[in-house]
């Protein structure tokens, strides 16, 4: 299920690198660069995870593509 | 002092325990140290290769497979049963019902490494996909 996601921009909001962004949430920083590209959907929580370092509501972080699942 | 001091500190200890595990077995000292400096290169690269994570709390099984690596293994292992069991499945019944002869052992081998290559083959595409 096509998935997208705003990580990048509010990651660079909160001044966070990749790194420090993938320490915080346990995955490697290859996990953060696959998702920030569209290219990976996170499980539940992970998605769950990255809202709270990131101060963000899931679904504000993560939606799906206009048109699917409507 | 970095969070991965004590992982290294731990991975060398190990990395000389496994030399020695190879000298109990009789092998030359050579090839005891070729298996503690490979083996501690590659805890090395282990936590800057993006297969896994450094969990220092984890002790002895520090390195982790974070969800998308885990992921990635199993669908590379899925997809390497799959060529191991349809080519395996194809040679019983080549040589069992055509042929009607025994199977090579030597096929065996070549099973196995279809297996392997399919499993590397497949680790390294799903990464490069994302």
């Amino acid at each position: 299920m096509p998935v997208e996601n705003r990580v990048k921009e509010i990651r660079q909001n909160n001044q966070l690198t990749q790194i420090q962004l993938a320490d915080a949430v346990g995955v490697t920083r290859q996990t953060i660069i696959a998702l920030e590209k569209g290219s990976y959907t996170p499980s539940v929580g992970l998605a769950l995870k990255l809202a709270q370092v990131l101060n963000a509501r899931v679904e504000h972080l993560f939606w799906l593509r206009s048109g699917e699942g409507e | 002092m970095s969070k991965l001091t004590g992982y290294y500190f731990s991975r060398f200890v190990i990395s000389i325990v496994l030399g020695g595990l190879f000298l109990l077995t009789g092998a030359a000292w050579w090839q005891a140290l070729i298996a503690v400096l490979g083996s501690f290169a590659w805890f090395l690269w282990a936590p800057h290769s993006g297969r896994y994570v450094v969990r220092t709390e984890k002790g002895a099984t520090a390195l982790h497979r974070d969800e998308r690596t885990q992921r990635i293994t199993n669908q590379a292992g899925r997809n390497a049963w799959v060529i191991v069991t349809v080519l395996g499945g194809g040679l019983a019944s080549y040589y069992g019902f055509l042929a009607i002869a025994d199977m090579p052992v030597s096929l065996l081998g070549l099973l196995l490494l279809s297996g392997v290559i399919t499993f590397f083959a497949s680790d390294y595409i799903l990464r490069r996909r994302g």
